[in-house]
């Protein structure tokens, strides 16, 4: 007959109870892990959001930039006398000597650390000019860039305010990602 | 017939056996319980991040969204909200509880635990001469837990703030 009390079967409830604690030290782990990770993904996309309103920000300058070469052209005296294609190339002057300025003072680097990809002034007909601006951010491993398109029209009457800015492209993208060739799983 | 008593010794689980694995399971046991509350507070920081940056992101696209942020009202707002104007400057207020549920306004406002401030100043550039028709606005949002989590001692702890910027523009249509 087997002595249940007998040293050989002693310790038996000891045995579960670490099993139990090995387990839950185990779970705990895992939920630290999982809930860590996940605090780090949502911390990735709130520098996402702070580095989009960052960028962003280049473009609220630029319409600042460019409604003060409108009220500027508001002025020109020649829109009266003279051809409307003469506003839009004074107008288109002004704009592109300030963009100068602005990139040559910067450094062709923002306020705000981005950088002016590319300007393009086009004239669409002679009281609509098309600027289209890209902005580009460096951020680690791509490069993130907005794309500014707006339609600039300008005055037909000396000294009033009736310019129209009407923004056609306010588009952000970025540029392929790419796989880094080792993956460091503990990082 | 005479019988021989032999005193059989019994080993068993003796008291300081006992003692000592009990303060080894407590000493298992309280860092499990440690592991388990620093997991719970990490999901709860992941969720008032989450809550945080769509209050933020809202109240930024609703200061944007108007052509003058003076021309803003309480009916833009969300409800939990409150509208103040300091001269140019404008200033929204908001104030929730646990369930991120607008919590109703006392004066030492003992039931809110989280806060949402919004701030939308006039930026003044220097050397720009278009302020009159383009005024740059910098607009900042911060959001706070005023309750500590479980377990740590720091009173606020500052969830989210968010910078933006918007030129309000008469030209823009």
């Amino acid at each position: 007959m087997v002595n249940r009390y007998s040293p050989r079967f002693s310790g038996g409830s000891s045995v579960l109870a670490v099993l139990l604690m090995l387990l839950l030290i185990t779970l705990g782990a895992v939920a630290l892990v999982s809930s860590n990770n996940n605090f780090k993904m949502l911390a990735k996309g709130a520098d996402w959001v702070k580095d989009y309103y960052v960028l962003e920000a280049d473009g609220e300058r630029l319409i600042q930039m460019v409604s003060g070469c409108l009220q500027e052209a508001s002025f020109y005296p020649l829109t009266y006398d003279l051809p409307e294609d003469i506003w839009a190339r004074a107008f288109r002057d002004s704009l592109e000597s300030r963009l100068g300025k602005y990139l040559e003072a910067a450094d062709s680097r923002t306020p705000y650390d981005n950088v002016i990809d590319k300007v393009s002034i086009e004239t669409v007909d002679p009281t609509k000019l098309l600027v289209t601006v890209n902005i580009c951010q460096d951020s680690g491993s791509t490069d993130r860039y907005l794309l500014i398109q707006m339609e600039v029209e300008g005055l037909r009457i000396y000294g009033s305010n009736d310019g129209k800015i009407r923004i056609l492209k306010w588009k952000q993208y970025q540029e392929p990602f790419e796989y880094e060739a080792e993956l460091d799983l503990w990082e | 017939m005479q019988i021989r008593k032999t005193k059989v010794k019994r080993r068993s689980f003796g008291l300081w056996e006992m003692v000592l694995s009990v303060v080894v399971l407590t000493i298992l046991g309280s860092f499990t319980v440690k592991m388990l509350i620093t997991a719970k507070n990490m999901n709860s920081k992941s969720y008032d991040l989450y809550k945080g940056m769509s209050h933020a992101i809202t109240l930024v696209e609703t200061i944007k969204s108007v052509s003058d942020p003076l021309d803003l009202s309480e009916k833009d707002l969300e409800p939990g909200y409150s509208l103040q104007f300091k001269g140019e400057e404008v200033q929204i207020t908001g104030y929730f509880n646990e369930d991120w549920d607008p919590s109703i306004p006392t004066k030492s406002h003992e039931n809110a635990c989280y806060w949402v401030i919004a701030k939308a100043a006039p930026l003044h550039s220097d050397g720009e001469d278009s302020e009159d028709v383009a005024r740059v606005y910098k607009i900042n949002v911060e959001v706070r837990r005023m309750v500590p989590y479980i377990l740590e001692k720091s009173q606020e702890y500052q969830i989210f703030s968010l910078d933006s910027v918007k030129c309000y523009s008469r030209f823009v249509k």
